[in-house]
């Protein structure tokens, strides 16, 4: 197969070689998108090939690093060759020795790398010691049990999974990063983990609390972040008694929080709502079911989120539309409201009257999002709530996971659309016949 | 006005090329050109060609309008290869955007190009680059051997 010029006049050119004529560094930067194997391969292809491969700046060695002496092989020879590294990637499989990931991570780690991902049974120490680092990623079991010392002066990135954490680590690393200003932190659990989160830089955290710890864990996340701007908070688990403790926290602009369930105990829902009292400074707040379920059990006072514009609820139509109602007076300047409501248990109707409505939304809201979990007759009353909720309103959408088409456009569409002058309702497979009965009922 | 936001490019067969200061600075050769000497407005590219600066111009035009849009960069960066099949000026762009130092650019064709030889044996990229084997057989065999790890063992069990 030939690769070249159609039809154009160049034919003492015809054969030649002039990828060979590239410079080095051009050469080194092709074959940086090649996968290794391949790029250490063109060392045959001729004596200007010889030792290029080794100027490629990308190591990505996905899921290929097992235990077999080829493949530990291969790996020790190309980390040994490259000169200099930009990024590095590894996902180590669980029979590969602990001192061969360490070796081969002190290599890696001299030669001026920047972003750094490492998938493993266990996370060799010395990554946490890295002046060139500036994107890190790391999925391990556990940590090299040595003496730690964090030093990541250039680290904007944290993407961290490691399970039971020594408390060495999470009060020290944090610290050490001056420039961090994305950090997630997923399924770090353990009794007694405290993590100190002092980052003047930092803006967005996100920390992925465990689902499934049954005994009780005591985890304290001290959260010291002048210029946070965005947090996201899921799984919070009030059960044990985890801690959150927040200093400095006062730019926040978005923030989305998510519980396991809503715990039983009064001191812990007054935790979260302690939590959700200290966020009046966002814009866009997003609460999940647990969340709104404690405000359910607790009907609190909070204080005026006044700059909220967007709010964002998971709710159950039958239990929570009246504390969705009460909660809605403390959004004196929402603009959009997004509603997800999953419904666990039914009940025949429910009271829904749009005077429950706060009077003090009617002036500011203007879009509406509502995503139905089903179509049952009841939720007329939801839909019309949410009409009543402004005379401003621009855009309504209602999403419909439909089973009776009927119910829904006769019961639910024509009332809303004869108030709103925007609809968008959807069904996952009958968008077409919607909007075809919708001409109709415009018509009429 | 307009003359203070605008340069000219003059490329190594003589044409001359009008483009904004903006997108002219995508390039860090130009930039620095134009940081040294802020009082010419024609700045000769004695090693790139007309044919393959109107490509390069194309590109930093398209580029200055996305923005920090990434997926209309995307978009952008596939229309602006559509059709660019022609070896020879792959090699001359990757030439210029390696001289006149813009990185989107670079790593766009050399990611083209990388995409040719990714999973080929060794014969195929020589076939398909024209690339001659110099070495003897005892040569090539010698480097087989040095770098036997690199042939075997990676492949999926």
């Amino acid at each position: 197969m030939r690769i070249r010029s159609r039809g154009r006049k160049r034919m003492p050119d015809f054969e030649e070689d002039l990828i060979s004529q590239l410079p080095d560094e051009v050469l080194g930067r092709i074959l940086s998108f090649v996968p290794v194997e391949d790029a250490v391969r063109t060392n045959i292809l001729s004596k200007r090939w010889k030792g290029i491969w080794m100027l490629i700046t990308n190591l990505d060695f996905g899921k290929k690093v097992r235990n077999r002496r080829n493949c530990l092989n291969f790996v020790d020879n190309v980390i040994g060759c490259v000169s200099k590294l930009g990024n590095f990637s590894m996902e180590v499989c669980l029979h590969v020795d602990e001192g061969t990931v360490t070796s081969w991570m002190r290599k890696v780690l001299e030669k001026n790398v920047r972003e750094l991902t490492l998938e493993g049974p266990i996370s060799p120490c010395c990554i946490f010691s890295c002046e060139t680092l500036t994107i890190l990623t790391l999925v391990c079991d556990s940590i090299e049990d040595v003496p730690i010392i964090c030093n990541l002066p250039n680290l904007k990135v944290l993407d961290m999974c490691i399970y039971d954490p020594p408390s060495e680590l999470t009060e020290d690393l944090f610290t050490s990063c001056p420039l961090l200003e994305d950090l997630t932190i997923y399924r770090n659990i353990g009794n007694g983990v405290k993590f100190n989160l002092s980052c003047p830089c930092l803006k967005k955290l996100k920390i992925e609390f465990t689902q499934y710890e049954e005994d009780e864990t005591e985890c304290r996340f001290v959260i010291n972040a002048l210029n946070l701007e965005y947090m996201e908070l899921n799984n919070i688990n009030y059960m044990g008694t985890s801690e959150l403790i927040f200093r400095n926290v006062k730019s926040i602009v978005k923030a989305k929080m998510g519980m396991v369930e809503a715990p039983e105990t009064l001191m812990s829902r007054n935790c979260a709502v302690e939590l959700l009292r200290s966020l009046t400074t966002v814009k866009s707040l997003s609460l999940d079911f647990a969340y709104v379920d404690v405000l359910y059990f607790t009907y609190p006072i909070l204080p005026d989120f006044s700059n909220v514009k967007h709010l964002e609820l998971t709710i159950d139509y039958y239990r929570h539309m009246e504390v969705m109602a009460y909660l809605l007076v403390f959004f004196p300047n929402l603009e959009e409201l997004v509603i997800h409501e999953c419904s666990f248990e039914r009940k025949t109707n429910f009271p829904c009257h749009p005077s429950l409505a706060p009077r003090c939304l009617l002036s500011c809201i203007k879009v509406v999002r509502l995503v139905l979990s089903d179509d049952n007759m009841y939720k007329i009353g939801f839909v019309k709530f949410c009409i009543s909720l402004g005379h401003h309103m621009e855009d309504l959408n209602v999403y419909f996971y439909a089973k009776n088409r009927g119910v829904l456009t006769e019961a639910v569409v024509l009332p809303v659309y004869k108030q709103s002058t925007l609809l968008r309702a959807r069904t996952p497979d009958l968008e077409m016949s919607m909007v075809k009965k919708l001409a109709l009922l415009c018509s009429m | 006005m307009a003359e203070e936001n605008t340069i000219t490019l003059k490329s190594s067969d003589g044409k001359e090329f009008l483009i904004s200061k903006k997108a002219a600075t995508l390039s860090e050769t130009i930039k620095a050109m134009v940081e040294e000497d802020n009082s010419s407005s024609v700045f000769p590219l004695t090693v790139v060609d007309s044919k393959t600066l109107a490509d390069v111009i194309t590109f930093l035009n398209k580029h200055v309008d996305c923005g920090d849009d990434d997926d209309k960069k995307k978009s952008c960066d596939e229309e602006f290869m559509a059709g660019k099949d022609d070896m020879k000026d792959l090699f001359d762009l990757v030439v210029a955007a390696n001289y006149l130092d813009v990185k989107d650019l670079l790593d766009l064709i050399c990611g083209k190009i990388a995409d040719m030889m990714q999973g080929k044996s060794p014969e195929w990229v020589r076939k398909t680059f024209n690339i001659q084997n110099d070495f003897s057989p005892e040569e090539e065999a010698k480097v087989r051997e040095e770098y036997a790890w690199a042939h075997e063992g990676v492949e999926e069990d």
